[in-house]
């Protein structure tokens, strides 16, 4: 009889041993490791880098043209080139301020013929025509990075408006450039 | 008196005893001879999981954003792949590190540092996620249909933005896009746009971040 239950403790020790076992294979099943914090990384950079709008104008600051002792007839014309020497295109634009006439009535600015052209490359490509007070701005169009265009400026006064009263008379104009990206 | 000797002057409970004890133990003990029998589960192998992953653009930009001018309508996109590499599945994170800000004369690489006007503080940043790579052989998804993870500041991501729990084998498209907002034409433009006010105050100007994917098992 104590042989039989000696063999029956053996026999329950290796039920339980197995019970154990199993308990600790189902345990490992995806669990085990859970509690573990393993980790990777990788990585990617940006790199970002904004524009130049850059605008040379040789002429800044002077005129354009200086149309001394005009008369009927007469013409005169003065060039400047724009340059875009940033680093991205813009829209530029020409606009005039500061129009001042000596007399005001009758005045030079609306007796004289005013024409602004694009005399970059071949035919020429006419921006204004009116009087130089009627202009009031021009849209010059888009520059790309490091162009440049030549404008020509020209100042007429027509012959049929020979009006004593203009004897002495002065007028003056700025011009302004502006681009916008 | 002892158990033993009890039993002994009792069969049928010794009996009863028995066969409780064999119900109890299944198939282990089969009767009071000195029979076994036992089963077992060789070879359990117990190997840790791999959480590894791979990065579409590892040592390249996501994207490269030269020349900037004001406005959305110049945003500039790249995409990255992230796949998740390993046996297990793994929570995948982003982190945001601003490397440089920088001058720029020329409108794509750094010069010198730059203190104020950082172009990391003026850029807008969105991330979206594409969705996974899917069918086979796996097709990258269009970004036609995206989720939004990131919409705001360039340098305000962080260091640990939620993405998604990644399964093992998953691969994922994220969409990165960044354009500098238009504040408006500046009031007072110079010859050259490099230092005005205005948006002009961050004309010429560089700035780079590193964008790092961490993954945790879950």
């Amino acid at each position: 009889m104590n042989r039989q239950l000696r063999a029956l403790t053996r026999g329950t020790r290796k039920w339980l041993l197995l019970a154990c076992l199993a308990g600790l294979a189902a345990a490992t099943n995806g669990v085990l490791f859970s509690g573990a914090n393993l980790a990777t990384r990788t990585s990617s950079p940006i790199m970002a880098a904004s524009g130049i709008l850059k605008m040379t104008n040789p002429g800044a600051g002077s005129a354009i043209l200086s149309a001394s002792g005009m008369k009927p007839g007469d013409t005169r014309s003065g060039t400047l080139s724009i340059s875009n020497d940033g680093s991205v295109g813009g829209s530029y634009q020409l606009s005039a301020n500061g129009l001042t006439d000596t007399p005001t009535s009758p005045s030079l600015s609306s007796t004289l013929s005013f024409s602004i052209d694009d005399i970059t490359s071949g035919p020429a490509t006419n921006l204004y025509t009116g009087t130089l007070a009627g202009f009031s701005q021009a849209t010059l169009g888009s520059f790309t990075a490091s162009q440049s265009r030549t404008y020509r400026f020209q100042l007429s006064w027509p012959s049929a408006s020979a009006n004593p009263a203009l004897q002495g008379a002065q007028t003056s104009i700025t011009f302004a450039w502006k681009a916008n990206t | 008196m002892s158990r033993i000797a009890f039993l002994a002057r009792h069969p049928r409970r010794s009996i009863t005893a028995l066969a409780t004890l064999v119900a109890a133990g299944a198939v282990v003990v089969g009767s009071g001879a000195v029979f076994s029998t036992q089963t077992a589960n060789p070879s359990n192998t117990f190997a840790s999981g791999i959480l590894s992953q791979t990065n579409s653009n590892t040592g390249s930009a996501i994207l490269t954003a030269s020349n900037l001018v004001p406005g959305a309508s110049h945003a500039v996109h790249g995409t990255v792949d992230i796949k998740n590499s390993g046996t297990v599945g793994g929570v995948f994170t982003l982190a945001e590190t601003i490397a440089a800000d920088k001058d720029s004369a020329d409108g794509v690489t750094g010069g010198a540092d730059r203190t104020s006007n950082k172009l990391s503080q003026a850029l807008h940043l969105q991330i979206e996620d594409c969705g996974a790579w899917s069918g086979s052989p796996a097709v990258a998804p269009d970004c036609s249909s995206t989720t939004s993870i990131y919409d705001g500041a360039f340098d305000s991501v962080g260091s640990s933005h939620a993405l998604s729990t990644y399964g093992s084998g998953e691969q994922r498209r994220y969409k990165f896009t960044v354009y500098l907002p238009d504040g408006g034409t500046p009031g007072s433009p110079g010859a050259t746009s490099v230092g005005g006010s205005g948006d002009n105050a961050l004309s010429g100007a560089f700035t780079s971040a590193t964008f790092t994917w961490n993954a945790v098992t879950n």
